[in-house]
């Protein structure tokens, strides 16, 4: 199967801190990065295709930035998508709330 | 006609002393006019309220004392505050009372009524806060006042404040590690001020400011963050995602708002209340708690000194705090094990 990878530092250094959910709370934030990177990317992927999300050279991980983007996409009907996702050099924890969170947001959609 | 032939002595005399009192008062006519914001000169103080020596927000007594002068001052701009036997400023007391101050400045445009402290280093304190201006033996420095560091937030600001904790603040207290091993305190402290400039105010609120306080004293274990607003408060806010008025006490809002329980079920806001309880985990990582007052209550959680899991929510206290105000407490080194 092929991979396709997102590199968050390679799509706008800005990404390097990743900032608050909502645009409204200032730069870099979750909500804007789900508009206009995420969503145009899992659209992007085809069936067969394995999603991955690589972390490599970002600085910080703010929770709210991940639940918006991740678990925002979820609620934006991208559910099945985001579920399959594999994400690279991450710490565990990180990996394990993101999957929290798409699983969270998924519950409270049905 | 020469003024000493046309004057008795005593007259003479007198008329000098009349003429220096119109001076002055002409001079503090001119001071009132061009520097009103300067502190207490030309205003009626209907009440002088006594602090007390030691001036801290999480004990009980000298807190309500703290908190409730500080209240009646803000109602009422004749009540004036006394510093005179003040010995002792803590960190969070210190965020609250700069917070009031600007606040009062920003509603009547006039400085709070201060009695000026006695103790020189009390002034160096309200002087560091840029509460006031009053002088301070020159060359004298404060070890553990030294150390502190004040940033105020603006809500009509952007500001990228992930960058400004991993490369300037976090830094600060912590320059012998790297950003790898500070990201989980700059995870936790970001997602605090985040929360308050998304909880704390709405649209309606005049003052729209909060602050973080940091600072390492010399020789300690642990250093400290704090991050103070004059926002909604916990209570307030929980209560938007519950159509029904939560009746429990102030710690138990905040301990359900730091569990993730807010309410929110449908739409686009159902997945807040994560922020705060992976910050409180990414705390319990590096072996650091958090103790957070908002209205009447206070909750603890992370870990403390012996590694033990901290959450607990502390009886409600005799007085209110408006907005709340979050401790971080961490230790310089921690182990890095369990994650």
């Amino acid at each position: 199967m092929e991979k396709k990878v997102l590199k968050i530092a390679d799509v706008d250094s800005k990404y390097l801190y990743e900032g608050p959910r909502y645009k409204t709370l200032g730069p870099n934030s979750g909500e804007e990065f789900r508009l206009s990177t995420l969503l145009p990317w899992l659209r992007q992927l085809r069936t067969g295709e394995i999603g991955t999300v690589d972390f490599s050279g970002t600085k910080m991980y703010s929770p709210s930035f991940l639940e918006e983007a991740f678990g925002g996409a979820v609620r934006d009907g991208f559910g099945p998508q985001v579920s399959l996702l594999v994400y690279e050099n991450t710490d565990k924890f990180y990996e394990k709330k993101i999957k929290q969170y798409i699983k969270d947001a998924t519950q409270k959609i049905k | 006609m020469d003024r000493n032939t046309f004057l008795g002595r005593k007259t003479q005399k007198a008329f000098i002393l009349s003429l220096r009192k119109a001076r002055k008062r002409k001079n503090r006519k001119y001071w009132n006019k061009y520097h009103p914001k300067e502190g207490n000169i030309g205003r009626y103080v209907s009440r002088l309220i006594r602090m007390p020596e030691t001036i801290d927000v999480l004990q009980d007594e000298i807190g309500d004392t703290f908190v409730t002068a500080l209240d009646q001052a803000m109602q009422d701009p004749s009540i004036g505050l006394d510093f005179r036997h003040v010995q002792t400023v803590s960190l969070r007391a210190g965020l609250l009372l700069k917070a009031f101050s600007d606040e009062y400045m920003q509603r009547y445009q006039l400085k709070p009524i201060f009695r000026c402290p006695y103790s020189e280093k009390t002034k160096a304190v309200f002087r560091y806060l840029e509460i006031r201006n009053y002088s301070v033996k020159k060359g004298r420095h404060y070890a553990d006042l030294d150390c502190w560091h004040i940033t105020s937030f603006d809500r009509s600001k952007d500001e990228d404040v992930p960058k400004l904790l991993t490369e300037v603040i976090i830094p600060k207290c912590l320059e012998e590690r790297n950003e790898k091993e500070n990201a989980p305190i700059a995870t936790a402290i970001s997602e605090a001020l985040f929360n308050c400039k998304e909880h704390a105010y709405n649209d309606n609120s005049l003052f729209q400011k909060w602050y973080l306080g940091y600072g390492r004293y010399p020789h300690a274990k642990s250093f400290h963050f704090c991050v103070c607003d004059k926002g909604i408060g916990f209570r307030a806010s929980m209560q938007l995602g519950f159509t029904q008025k939560l009746t429990f006490d102030d710690s138990r809002i905040i301990q359900e708002a730091a569990k993730g329980r807010t309410g929110v079920k449908a739409g686009k806001k159902n997945g807040r209340g994560q922020g705060l309880q992976t910050a409180i985990e990414n705390l319990a990582y590096v072996r650091g708690e958090m103790t957070i007052m908002s209205g009447k209550g206070i909750y603890t959680a992370g870990v403390d000194e012996q590694g033990n899991a901290l959450d607990r929510s502390f009886p409600p206290r005799k007085t209110s705090i408006v907005g709340s105000i979050i401790d971080f407490s961490i230790p310089t080194t921690y182990s890095r094990e369990g994650r």
